[in-house]
């Protein structure tokens, strides 16, 4: 049975790009423009990973990791963290919110698939 | 952990220094102890602990010097544990070098350096002498290759992370050498979403560094990865130098709550200042029972039963407060068997040394001026007393010489004593020398006592007279010096071929002195009650006036010098007839002396002043207090004063004469 995957990214295009990769690799996908229709996306389903973006509008990546790891159901959901800031500061920051890992932009197939396998077996 | 900047980092730097000293110590001990032929398995788990919980605090701090240095100490002694390979002297030694080292990469980072050390890189990468020998025999470096050291963030599992299906992705090419399960608490303690896990994994070859980053680099923030150096694969390690995943500082699993823990560090100053405090509180309640004292009967008998209690607890406050400064002795005497260890390879002697007391307590102010003149009685102890094992022999002895060192409560003092079974002291000789470096008139005859005087003397230190006269004496002046800055005493014992014996005798606080106060003129001075044996008030025949040596005075049959502080401490005269005053007759050692004063005021608890914060140092003075009634009053050093007496006189007549002249030093009180 394939497992689900929410994926929140503002830019149609970059979801769009990420929806694809995981279906074309057999996830189930939902997805949502924002940290805040993620934590509707999160009521709704039971997702068993989590992909999103830093910077959003209305509820941004940090705050939605934060606000999704204060749920009981998704206290332990890896999540990771699309973004092209790579500081330590902002790793730190990733950290005590509770990101489960990085990956750069741009997004490239291959390596989501396989950063998705390490924190999906 | 949420440390943001680096800066924020370094406010932890004192503490992190404080304990990494601590741990040095543990493993200096366990490894002389192995190197002296004990058996070392009881210190073996003290050192290995020591060792990781410096590399996990050095890990949390970013001091990757520290961390690859103690990493390597921490991999040899946890085979050590795990019985693959024996703490034999060619390890033992070859740690201690490196534990060596690693002190003096602390020292860099203490002094603000940058941790570099000539030898420390070598060292870790086995390539000092006697290194050979440790490494080869290790398991796990026959698999050759690289070994890396995967550390996980105290948040892992909190983040979502669960490390297991990368080891299992790792399992290709690399097995797990070691899961570091010692930062585990116990079970009581655990907290479940706390990772307290890291591991060292042996790799058949050298990964390419973007297959570690493709492991790992995703989760830099959780995961450390380090390379560590590989003795047994020399070349290759050297070729790649420690490179790391990402340019991050280490996040070494956070340090795991100590539960055992039953001590708390306070900074010196808060104690400190606290002892200062009591000492003001102890002067105030002296001056309150002053005042009521005046009002006698004025005053209300529920205010003077008030008075009783606040006294009584005042008292316990005191000694609770001083009690705190009280640390134990081994803080001092730790080191010193390694310094025999040095010393005794450096001269080509055996020798050992033995330690006894090592739980008495004394003020930490004490403690930590007490290193110079230990090590310096040690120096002269193994250069000196300590004889070759071929005439220690000749003479009977066992090969290996012991140093002594012991400390002990006697009534309110605390001995320190470093004794050897050495040469001993050569009286003829050090006479002899004495006179030819114009130290000693040549037909002056001496006691035993006296002699030994002379080693005191400060032309009596240099280092070449002196080894060759008994082997005693390199810079004795500078001990007594020190130890009577610290408001001590010391005495020195010997026989010719049966060792030497220096004794330290230190008040138990340093800070409050039972005194008797005196007046001489307008001033008080205070007299530490523990040297006064007696007063009176002499009878003119009790006196004997020695043409142009001073004043004696028999007391109860013995002979004795009279002083007037007047004389010795440059104060005010008081009375001229001893008749008319009051004789307080003091004792230190086998000195005596009757110091004439004017009047006894009455007894004291003096809470002693350090003067050498605001004024020099004073001969015969060990400090000042504040009187119940808010006068300020000396407080005598009663071996000071019996001293800068005998001085007046010369150094041959010790004990039985004194001359009257102008004082040396100028105190106001």
């Amino acid at each position: 049975m394939g497992k689900t995957v929410l994926v929140l990214d503002d830019s149609a295009s970059v979801r769009r790009l990420v929806v694809a990769t995981l279906q074309g690799a057999g996830y189930s996908v939902v997805e949502g423009e924002h940290g805040a229709e993620g934590l509707a996306a999160l009521d709704r389903s039971a997702v068993d990973a989590i992909v999103t973006d830093l910077n959003m509008p209305v509820m941004n990546g940090l705050d939605f990791v934060r606000a999704a790891r204060r749920r009981p159901a998704n206290r332990f959901t890896p999540i990771l963290m699309l973004t092209t800031e790579t500081g330590e500061a902002k790793k730190q920051e990733g950290r005590a919110a509770g990101c489960t890992g990085w990956i750069n932009k741009p997004v490239s197939p291959p390596t989501l698939l396989q950063v998705l396998a390490r924190v999906v077996p | 952990m949420t440390e943001g900047s680096p800066l924020d980092l370094s406010r932890f730097l004192p503490l992190f220094f404080e304990e990494a000293e601590e741990h040095l110590e543990v493993l200096e001990r366990g490894l002389m102890a192995a190197e002296s032929g004990a058996d070392p398995r009881p210190f073996i788990d003290d050192c290995f602990r020591a060792a990781h919980s410096l590399k996990g605090s050095a890990g949390s701090l970013g001091l990757h010097v520290v961390v690859g240095h103690t990493h390597v100490l921490e991999t040899e002694l946890d085979a050590v544990r795990g019985g693959a390979r024996p703490l034999d002297l060619a390890l033992a030694g070859h740690l201690l070098v490196g534990v060596d080292l690693l002190r003096r990469v602390l020292d860099s980072l203490t002094a603000g350096g940058d941790g570099q050390v000539e030898g420390a890189a070598e060292w870790t990468q086995g390539a000092v002498s006697g290194a050979a020998s440790p490494v080869e025999a290790r398991p796990e470096a026959a698999r050759g290759g690289l070994r890396l050291c995967l550390s996980t963030h105290a948040d892992t599992f909190r983040c979502g992370l669960d490390p297991l299906p990368l080891l299992r992705d790792l399992d290709m090419l690399a097995g797990i050498v070691r899961a570091d399960l010692a930062a585990i608490p116990e079970l009581d303690q655990l907290d479940p979403t706390t990772c307290h896990l890291t591991w060292t994994l042996g790799l058949a070859e050298s990964p390419p560094p973007e297959m570690v980053d493709e492991l790992f680099g995703f989760a830099d923030h959780l995961f450390t990865v380090e390379h560590l150096p590989d003795v047994a694969a020399a070349p290759q390690a050297a070729a790649t130098p420690a490179v790391s995943v990402a340019p991050v500082p280490a996040h070494v699993a956070a340090p795991a709550p100590r539960p055992e823990r039953a001590t708390l560090r306070i900074a010196t100053e808060k104690v400190d200042r606290l002892v200062d405090l009591v000492g003001e509180l102890v002067i105030s309640q002296a001056i309150l029972g002053e005042v009521l004292h005046e009002l006698g009967q004025a005053a209300s008998e529920r205010v003077q039963s008030a008075f009783a209690t606040l006294e009584r607890n005042t008292r316990e406050v005191q000694e609770r407060a001083m009690g705190i400064r009280m640390l134990p002795v081994a803080m001092a005497f730790d080191r010193l068997p390694r310094l025999v260890r040095d010393l005794g390879e450096r001269l080509g002697k055996r020798m050992r040394v033995v330690i006894e007391g090592e739980e008495t307590e004394l003020d930490r102010s004490v403690l930590e001026h007490l290193t110079d003149p230990l090590t310096h009685l040690i120096r002269n102890c193994a250069d000196h007393g300590i004889e070759p094992a071929a005439d220690r022999e000749a003479a009977g002895k066992p090969p290996v010489g012991t140093v002594l060192v012991r400390a002990m409560h006697q009534g309110s003092t605390v001995i320190i004593e470093v004794s050897d079974d050495g040469r001993g002291l050569d009286y003829a000789r050090i006479r002899t020398r004495a006179v030819e470096r114009g130290i000693l008139g040549a037909e002056a005859a001496l006691s035993e006592a006296e002699t030994i005087e002379l080693l005191f003397a400060p032309g009596f230190s240099t280092a070449d007279t002196v080894s060759d006269v008994s082997g005693r004496g390199v810079g004795m002046d500078v001990v007594r010096h020190s130890i009577e800055a610290l408001g001590g005493r010391v005495s020195m014992s010997g026989k010719l071929g049966e060792g030497t014996s220096v004794r330290m005798t230190f008040p138990l606080t340093l800070a409050i002195v039972e005194g008797l106060c005196v007046r001489v003129a307008d001033t008080t001075y205070v007299v530490p009650m523990a040297a006064i044996t007696s007063s009176f008030r002499p009878n003119p025949r009790d006196l004997k006036p020695v043409l142009g040596r001073g004043e004696l005075v028999i007391s109860q049959g013995v002979q004795m010098p009279l002083v007037r502080l007047s004389d010795v401490l440059s104060g005010p005269p008081g009375v001229e007839d001893p008749c008319r005053g009051l004789l307080v007759v003091v004792q230190h050692e086998a000195d005596q002396a009757a110091l004439l004063v004017d009047g006894v005021i009455g007894s004291t608890q003096a809470v002693i002043k350090n003067l050498e914060r605001n004024f020099q140092r004073v001969e015969g003075v060990m400090g000042a207090t504040i009187l119940g009634d808010g006068r300020v009053a000396l407080v005598l050093d009663v071996a000071g004063v019996l001293r800068l007496a005998r001085r007046r006189t010369g150094s041959s007549r010790v004990r039985t004469s004194i001359a009257l002249g102008a004082a040396s030093c100028t105190v106001q009180p």
